[in-house]
């Protein structure tokens, strides 16, 4: 039996079951956050601070070398977050600026990240071999250490039990900050000039809102990698848009999807057996997009994307007669 | 009134005070350039407002100097006896905006759009109060929304979303609702209703409007005081104090401009 074999290869491998519980951890803080990315048109910052976040593994990993207290993965997690953390602040501040366009800035932050996290693994490969030559290195102390392939597209063999835990208590904060903070958050993405002028104050929402970003990259670059975890930031929210018309069921339906999507891909990647994991979610929640679209599409009998998406939704509108219809 | 709660809490200091008291306002770019030079002005409770004044007059300089968006300015602004920033937090200052940046694809219903403009009042962390919520609602009613607030806000006209953005100032229950060239692209008759429109919600929510606009004609007939403004004011009376004189020298127009104008537009309200 196909589910047999799966249930009990899932049970037998506690990392599985870490990559269950912190990609559903992770998954649905991304997915409530995406809600606002996406109408907010914030997905390519998402894009430019998870591929900045490859600097922070850079740093992180080359620390790793010379000071043994950066070697537990809760510090190299909270170097990437100090990294992450900066670099949102850095895009927001810059998008926000008048003299380079909001694309331009993150295109900037991201490539030169991305060139410095090369440039400082490069250097890590050369000293750890000088250091290992030298028999000065203790390499069994170094732990786990991610391939360029596991940095970029993720991998289930990432994530420990400490890994599991700072998901649970990152998605926990991320999704008590949403609620608090709810409506101001609906005001900025609906209407951010109407919100600063109804005393919403919106330079904190917005860098909170980039904050979080920053924070749930962090946790979901282990499982999905710098590549794809803006993925997870910008597809359920995308998704949710067909299929209500009210903030909090969007909200809701976001996260339900997510969370589908990473119970789905993770069993499928079980199943399968050679295929990544975080790739394998990304695709089914690609694929419930496009499913979403192709329904919504063959029922009104004509293209429309969902209202996020589309080019026509900020409106500069021409002035409207209020007294009419 | 017994449904007007505004003007139970008020008291007779703040009507004599007025709830816009402009003293010897100046404000100069950091380009050097004078916007405002001088500006006195004051606005009873009550009152509807309309500032006049060509392209550059520094109309919108003033706007945002009231709605507590421009610091650095000389002299003193008070609106309701606080400094314009904290009036607007407060929620005591609304404005509607000429040209709003809505992003209508965002998924909310009219009710919910409206109800949004209680978030600075309620503040951080705290739900709107049961009053507030019953002030929302009347802005509401008062503005027809009823039957079409639980549709989303992308699937309705183009007036009624107007209709909404209006209810979403009033519900907060400012004292002040500022309003950035309100009838633009209406037609006579169009200009007509709003003022009406603008009227009963007067009388209702017991708020002081000002309107700022560059088109005196489409201000002239609801409003009980005008103000010319051409980076210092010329004029601050009754409408029918208005001279053509005084209408010149802030337009820059001819005198014979003026009345050539006047014909013109007198051919276009015919055709209308």
């Amino acid at each position: 039996m196909f589910a047999m074999s799966v249930w009990s290869r899932f049970l037998r491998f506690p990392f599985y079951q870490n990559a269950l519980v912190a990609g559903l951890a992770v998954g649905v803080a991304c997915a409530v956050l995406s809600v606002f990315v996406v109408h907010k048109r914030m997905a390519f910052i998402g894009q430019g601070i998870s591929h900045s976040a490859f600097g922070g593994v850079g740093l992180a990993l080359l620390l790793q070398l010379y000071l043994p207290a950066t070697r537990s993965p809760l510090v190299r997690d909270g170097i990437i977050a100090v990294f992450c953390v900066a670099a949102a602040v850095l895009i927001g501040r810059l998008t926000r600026g008048r003299r380079v366009s909001p694309d331009s800035a993150i295109g900037i932050c991201l490539v030169a990240a991305m060139a410095t996290g090369v440039l400082l693994l490069d250097l890590r490969t050369h000293l750890f071999g000088r250091l290992a030559q030298a028999g000065v290195l203790d390499q069994t102390a170094m732990g786990y250490t991610p391939s360029f392939h596991d940095i970029l597209f993720g991998s289930v063999l990432a994530i420990p039990a400490a890994g599991v835990w700072l998901a649970l208590i990152e998605g926990g904060l991320v999704l008590l900050l949403v609620v608090l903070f709810f409506k101001e958050l609906a005001f900025f993405t609906a209407d951010e000039e109407a919100a600063a002028v109804f005393g919403v104050p919106v330079d904190l929402v917005y860098y909170g809102l980039l904050v979080c970003i920053a924070l749930t990259i962090v946790v979901a670059m282990r499982l999905f990698g710098v590549i794809l975890c803006s993925a997870l930031l910008i597809l359920p929210g995308a998704t949710a848009s067909f299929w209500a018309d009210r903030i909090g069921w969007v909200t809701f339906i976001s996260a339900l999807t997510a969370a589908l999507c990473v119970v789905a891909g993770l069993f499928l990647s079980i199943w399968i057996g050679v295929l990544s994991t975080g790739p394998l979610i990304v695709l089914v929640m690609a694929l419930m997009f496009g499913a979403s679209w192709m329904w919504h599409t063959l029922r009104d009998g004509g293209v429309r994307l969902p209202a996020g998406l589309s080019r026509g939704g900020r409106s500069s509108r021409p002035p409207i007669d209020p007294t009419a219809g | 009134m017994p449904e007007n709660a505004r003007d139970i809490g008020i008291s007779h200091d703040h009507v004599e005070r007025g709830v816009v008291c402009i003293q010897g306002l100046s404000y100069t770019y950091p380009d050097g350039t004078v916007a405002l030079s001088d500006i006195n002005l004051h606005v009873s409770e009550g009152e509807t407002l309309a500032v006049v004044g060509p392209n550059g007059a520094g109309k919108t300089t003033l706007l945002k100097i009231l709605l507590g968006l421009i610091p650095g300015y000389g002299g003193t602004v008070l609106l309701a006896d606080r400094p314009p920033a904290r009036a607007r937090r407060d929620g005591l200052v609304t404005w509607i905006p000429q040209r709003s940046q809505l992003n209508i694809s965002f998924p909310l219903t009219v009710g919910q759009l409206v109800r949004l403009g209680l978030a600075g009042r309620a503040g951080l962390l705290r739900r709107p109060t049961s009053d507030q919520l019953d002030a929302a609602d009347r802005a509401i009613h008062m503005l027809e929304l009823d039957r079409i607030v639980d549709r989303p806000m992308g699937h309705v006209s183009g007036g009624q979303l107007q209709r909404a953005l209006i209810a979403r100032a009033l519900a907060p229950e400012p004292r002040l609702l500022l309003l950035d060239e309100p009838m633009v692209g209406l037609d006579p008759s169009g200009q007509e209703q709003f003022h009406e429109l603008l009227d009963t919600v007067k009388q209702a929510f017991g708020v002081t409007l000002v309107m700022v606009s560059h088109d005196i004609r489409a201000m002239l007939t609801g409003s009980q005081r005008v103000a010319c403004l051409d980076r210092s004011l010329h004029f601050h009376d009754v409408p029918a104090r208005l001279t053509p004189e005084v209408l010149a020298r802030v337009f820059h127009y001819d005198l014979h401009d003026v009345s050539a104008s006047d014909e013109s537009g007198a051919a276009d309200e015919g055709r209308g």
